[in-house]
């Protein structure tokens, strides 16, 4: 059963995924970052679906379950999709050379088939214990792609502060997320773990339409305003 | 085993990310210009001892009459940013008693932060008394 925190972040959420769509027709240069729009609006539809069948068939459910993995995996997809979008730009910033980039692309793509086949091939399976592994493999997988796309971003003195948000965001989300899966794996009944998976399902959107609203798509960041901590 | 290293790795990585998140925030929103009424403060903030003009910018915020929603959290986090920092200058100066150039600049966008939401809650109220003016003598 939904309590008031899952309502409040799922209203939260979905505020802003609609923020996020409803600006990019005003903001013209958002509509340079399409997979990352497309991601959105399928986060936006998601977050619809899943409440409809939640709060027909119930948490406990099997469609609602099986809808939870399912609909995650094709999310993760997309948001893959959306990383390798904000890599090309990263890379036509930088003009780097074809064999950088088609190496990128290359170990983007290999993610994206193995996880759409696996997604096909195992679908009868993705409502049971594999959709956990899966799902909580592919956040790993994200979390370690994010980082390498950071790092590219950063070979840059003065990086877009836009892309420097929106892939921190990012990797704190697929970070959140590992750890999640992790933690449920060492200790399953852990109260914390109830909080975490909507919190984190928030932050992204929110923190994007944030992005997206404050920051202008010309903004840059000295790269020393980044770096120091460690 | 393989749980905790997953774990382990992505808490290293989720941190770092973080704290590179939250610098580049806290430099975007420093970057807006302050009005003529919090001009000194920015002057303050960038001279000597400028990190340390964030208690004065907090107390200043508190008799500052508050018409907007939400800036409490907003300067509460930065407090605590700035007492992390705090925390952290008093073990790692360098030798000579000079505190970490980076934990004082940070200091600085701390307090710059502070600054620009003390500026926006000046620009509200005289806006809102501005309206209640206009509206008594109309």
């Amino acid at each position: 059963m939904l309590g008031p925190f899952d309502v409040v972040v799922w209203l939260a959420a979905f505020l802003g995924e609609a923020f996020v769509l409803a600006w990019a027709f005003r903001d013209r240069t958002l509509l340079r970052h399409r997979t990352l729009l497309v991601y959105v609006a399928a986060l936006a539809v998601d977050e619809v679906l899943s409440y409809t069948i939640l709060h027909r068939f119930g948490f406990t459910s099997y469609e609602y379950l099986y809808y939870y993995y399912y609909s995650d995996a094709v999310l993760t997809l997309l948001m893959f999709v959306a990383i390798a979008g904000l890599c090309s730009h990263i890379f036509q910033e930088q003009a780097r050379s074809d064999r950088v980039r088609l190496l990128a692309v290359a170990i983007l793509g290999i993610i994206v088939v193995y996880a759409g086949a696996v997604t096909a091939i195992k679908h009868q399976l993705l409502a049971t214990r594999f959709a956990v592994e899966f799902s909580g493999s592919l956040y790993f997988a994200g979390m370690i792609l994010t980082y390498g796309v950071w790092i590219l971003l950063l070979k840059r003195r003065d990086p877009r502060l836009r892309l420097v948000l929106v892939v921190s965001a990012f990797g704190i989300y697929f970070g959140g997320q590992t750890i999640t899966y992790a933690l449920r794996a060492i200790l399953p009944n852990l109260p914390v773990l109830h909080y975490l998976p909507p919190v984190l399902g928030a932050w992204l959107p929110l923190s994007i339409a944030y992005t997206v609203s404050k920051v202008s798509e010309e903004a840059r960041i000295p790269l020393e305003q980044l770096a120091g901590v460690w | 085993m393989h749980q905790a290293l997953v774990l382990v790795l992505a808490s290293l990585l989720t941190s770092y990310l973080g704290i590179r998140y939250w610098r580049a925030m806290l430099w975007s929103a420093s970057r807006c210009r302050l009005s003529e009424a919090t001009r000194d403060l920015g002057v303050w903030i960038d001279g000597p001892q400028g990190e340390q003009a964030l208690g004065t910018i907090c107390a200043l915020l508190k008799v500052c009459p508050k018409l907007e929603r939400g800036s409490e959290q907003k300067i509460f986090a930065v407090r605590a940013y700035d007492g992390f920092l705090r925390f952290l200058q008093s073990f790692s100066g360098k030798p000579g008693g000079q505190p970490r150039p980076w934990i004082v600049a940070e200091r600085r966008a701390c307090a710059y932060f502070a600054a620009v939401l003390l500026d926006q809650r000046i620009t509200r109220t005289t806006q809102w008394h501005a309206g209640r003016v206009t509206g008594a003598s109309s």
